[in-house]
C-alpha cells in the first residue's frame, strides 16, 4: 500500500509547490502592466542577438504593455488588445458585440454547458459594452480584477476550442499521434493556465474576426524579428511580442495608447 | 464591480441547484449538500453504488472542497469512505482523474465531477492507477475474474453452495484442493 500513498504525497507536493509558484508570479507583476518603452527590454537580454532584434523593433513598435506570465498571457493580452481597438474605434463595436454573441451560440453547438459558458459570456459581453460610453482606462481595472479578467480568459478559451470542435476538418490534419480534435482541446485549450500555440491562435482570430500581428523575438536566424499575422492576409488590429512561452502587448507609434 | 470571492460562491449556489434537479444524479442516487449552512467551500457529496458494478449495495460518501481560486482550479475531491478501486487510494480516498488535475476546465461543473466519478466507479481505468496495489489485482479485470469464477464454479459442481466455496476460496488463496480439504478436513 506504501505505493499508493507515496503517490498521493507526491501529487499534494506538486499541486503546492505549483501553487507557491503562481503566487510569487502573480505577486511580482500585475495581470496587465501600464505602458512602457519596448527600449526598456533591451536590460533583460545580455544575448546580442536578442539586443540586436530588439534595436530592430523600436521604431515599429516603441511602446509595450506586459501582460503576467501565468499560461494566460496569450488569451488575455490579446483581449486587451481587441479592447483597445475597439474602446479607439467605438462605430465598431456593435459589429463586434454581435460577432461576440455569435461565439456563444458556437459554444453551445459545440456541447459546451449552456450555464458555465452563459457566466463567462455575459462577462465578456458585459465588460466590453461598457466601451460604448466608457474609455479603456475602465477596463484596464476589469483586466487587472482576478475574477473578471479571469472569466474573461476562460471565455475566450471556450472560443477557442468550441470552435476547433466546429471545424474539425481544419484543424484535424495538424494534430500529432492519431489525437482528436476533442482530446487536444481537453489538453491543450480547455484548462486554465495552458499555454496557447499556433493552432490555438488560428481558432480564436478566426472565431472573433480579429487578426493579430505577432513579433517573434527568439533564437531563429536573422537580425530582425519576424512578423506575422494570424489569420494570413487581414489587417492586423491587436500586435503583440512572442517571446519563448510567452506574449506582450506592442503598440505602433500612431496608436495612441492610453497610460 | 463584485468581488471574486461572491463570483465564486454565486456559482456554487447555482451548481448544488443544478446537482438536485439533475435526473441522471437524482435517478442514480447521487446526492451534494453544504457540510455547513451558508458555506459554501466545503460540501459533501454520496454516490450509490451503481447496478452490477462490485459497489452495488454501498454508498459511498465524498469530501469536497472549493478553493478560493475556483472554477479555475478543480475543486479537491476525495472518498471518505473507503473503497476498493485502482484510481482512489485505498490509504487516503484521494482520487486519479484527469479532470481533477489537470484537465480541469473552468466550464465544467459540480454535475461534471459527479457523472465522472461515476463512471470512474463503473469503469476502473488500471493503466492510471491511483493505488497500485489494487490496480494489479484488478488488471486485466477481465481474466483475473473469470479464472476465480472458474474455480468457484468447480466447488460449486462438486455440490458445495456458493459462500461456503468461496470462504474456503478466499481463505486458501484461490487454491482449489487446498479449498476443498479445508472444507472436508
Amino acid at each position: 500500500m506504501s505505493e499508493g500513498k507515496d503517490e498521493v504525497n507526491r501529487d499534494q507536493e506538486i499541486m503546492a509547490q505549483m501553487d507557491a509558484i503562481k503566487k510569487e508570479v502573480a505577486e511580482s507583476a500585475p495581470l496587465m502592466s501600464d505602458v512602457m518603452d519596448t527600449s526598456t527590454l533591451l536590460a533583460e537580454y545580455g544575448d546580442p542577438l536578442f539586443t540586436t532584434k530588439i534595436k530592430s523593433m523600436l521604431d515599429a513598435f516603441p511602446k509595450m504593455r506586459k501582460t503576467r506570465g501565468d499560461g494566460n498571457c496569450f488569451y488575455r493580452a490579446y483581449a486587451y488588445g481587441i479592447a483597445e481597438h475597439f474602446a479607439a474605434h467605438k462605430d465598431k463595436l456593435p459589429g463586434f458585440l454581435e460577432t461576440l454573441k455569435q461565439t456563444f451560440d458556437m459554444a453551445l453547438a459545440a456541447g459546451y454547458p449552456e450555464f458555465t459558458a452563459e457566466d463567462f459570456y455575459e462577462t465578456v459581453q458585459e465588460q466590453f459594452a461598457r466601451l460604448k460610453d466608457e474609455p479603456m482606462e475602465a477596463l484596464h481595472a476589469t483586466f487587472n480584477d482576478d475574477g473578471l479578467s479571469n472569466y474573461i480568459v476562460a471565455y475566450f478559451r471556450l472560443v477557442t476550442a468550441a470552435h476547433m470542435k466546429t471545424h474539425v476538418d481544419d484543424f484535424l490534419p495538424f494534430l500529432e499521434g492519431g489525437e482528436t480534435v476533442a482530446a487536444f482541446c481537453a489538453r491543450a485549450v480547455d484548462p486554465f493556465g495552458v499555454d496557447c500555440e499556433h493552432l490555438q491562435i488560428i481558432a480564436l482570430t478566426q472565431a472573433l474576426g480579429v487578426a493579430v500581428n505577432i513579433a517573434y523575438l527568439d533564437r531563429s536566424a536573422g537580425e530582425t524579428a519576424a512578423q506575422h499575422v494570424i489569420p494570413d492576409g487581414q489587417e492586423p488590429l491587436v500586435f503583440l511580442l512572442y517571446r519563448p512561452g510567452h506574449y506582450d502587448i506592442l503598440y505602433p507609434p500612431p496608436a495612441v495608447a492610453h497610460t | 464591480m463584485p468581488p471574486r470571492k461572491s463570483m465564486a460562491q454565486g456559482r456554487i449556489k447555482r451548481e448544488i441547484a443544478e446537482v438536485k434537479k439533475d435526473k441522471q444524479l437524482l435517478e442514480s442516487g447521487t446526492v451534494i449538500k453544504q457540510v455547513k449552512e451558508g458555506d459554501y467551500t466545503h460540501l459533501h457529496g454520496s454516490i450509490r453504488g451503481a447496478p452490477d458494478t462490485p459497489y452495488e449495495g454501498g454508498t459511498f460518501e465524498l469530501d469536497i472542497q472549493i478553493p478560493d481560486t475556483y472554477p479555475f482550479s478543480p475543486p479537491k475531491v476525495k472518498f471518505l469512505t473507503r473503497i476498493w478501486h485502482p484510481n482512489v487510494s485505498s490509504q487516503t480516498g484521494a482520487i486519479c482523474l484527469d479532470i481533477l488535475k489537470d484537465q480541469w476546465a473552468a466550464a465544467m461543473t459540480l454535475r461534471t465531477v459527479l457523472l465522472s466519478l461515476q463512471a470512474l466507479m463503473a469503469a476502473a481505468e488500471p493503466d492510471d492507477p491511483q493505488d497500485a496495489v489494487v490496480a494489479k489485482q484488478v488488471s486485466p479485470a477481465d481474466e483475473h475474474t473469470a479464472e476465480l469464477s472458474g474455480k468457484l464454479q468447480q466447488l460449486v459442481d462438486m455440490g458445495i453452495d456458493a459462500p461456503q466455496a468461496r470462504d474456503a476460496l478466499s481463505a486458501t488463496s484461490w487454491n482449489v484442493e487446498a479449498a476443498i480439504a479445508r472444507i472436508y478436513s
